[in-house]
């Protein structure tokens, strides 16, 4: 399991965000972020809800989100993000974890 | 003829050594503009949580509840601060994202400074703010194997 970045829920515009159109949610690149920040803006009339759409996330690669997930409560079941397919989880504290698995191991 | 093919190939010599000598004296100017690189380490995450957590302490200093982000899986440290801390601003209000680093202060350079780097036990740390609003914590283990 390594880090990947944090989500961050904001109510401000970021600079060079991107709207994604399924989620009506505005995203930032935290590939191009030093500190590994991804800013989350969601619309008022985004599907999204409960933690994901409240509360912050942190973010893991791993090789099998299947098994690195296991006993943890599902918030979003894997889907495809292009570069990765990733899951949204909670753990028994409250925590949103999101793990990714890279579709190239380079990424 | 012989002399002055001799003569060519030293001042051919001369060039690409003079040429080498500049390229590599822009090189290492160019190198030297730039912000040194630092080499950061990530340590946990800091969540703001209004819920009691299993296995939070006080710090009565700064009046808030602290979990060991060492003991969680996620590296998930919760912050839950009483209504009367004195701690105000980014700090209290927002989760922040922390990195072990060799230098707090080559580290944090060019950041907006949120809290002057304290004595955390396990590790001298400081909060900072970033252009796009990011609260970073910089940490430097007393213990680097830490």
């Amino acid at each position: 399991m390594q880090f990947d970045h944090i989500g961050l829920i904001t109510d401000e515009k970021k600079k060079d965000d991107i709207f994604v159109p399924a989620t009506r949610v505005w995203i930032t690149d935290f590939q191009k972020h030093p500190y590994r920040v991804e800013w989350l803006r969601y619309e008022p009339d985004s599907p999204v809800t409960g933690p994901v759409r409240d509360m912050p996330h942190i973010a893991f690669r791993v090789d099998d989100i299947e098994a690195a997930g296991e006993g943890m409560k599902v918030l979003l079941e894997p889907f495809d993000v292009g570069f990765a397919v990733v899951a949204f989880f909670q753990t028994d504290d409250g925590a949103v974890v999101e793990l990714m698995k890279y579709k190239d191991e380079e990424g | 003829m012989q002399s002055r093919r001799f003569w060519l190939l030293g001042l051919a010599c001369l060039v690409v050594v003079l040429s080498g000598v500049l390229m590599g004296y822009g090189f290492r100017n160019a190198v030297a503009d730039q912000p040194a690189t630092v080499k950061m380490v990530f340590s946990h995450v800091g969540i703001i949580t209004t819920e009691k957590k299993p296995g939070e302490r006080y710090v009565p200093a700064t009046k808030v509840w602290v979990t060991d982000f060492q003991n969680h899986p996620y590296h998930v440290e919760w912050l839950r601060f009483e209504p009367d801390t004195p701690v105000k601003g980014p700090v209290r209000d927002m989760p922040h994202v922390a990195y072990r680093v060799e230098s707090i202060k080559a580290a944090s350079k060019g950041l907006k400074v949120l809290l002057e780097p304290f004595d955390a036990g396990i590790a001298r740390v400081g909060f900072y703010q970033t252009d796009d609003g990011a609260v970073v914590e910089f940490m430097e283990f007393k213990n680097q194997e830490k």
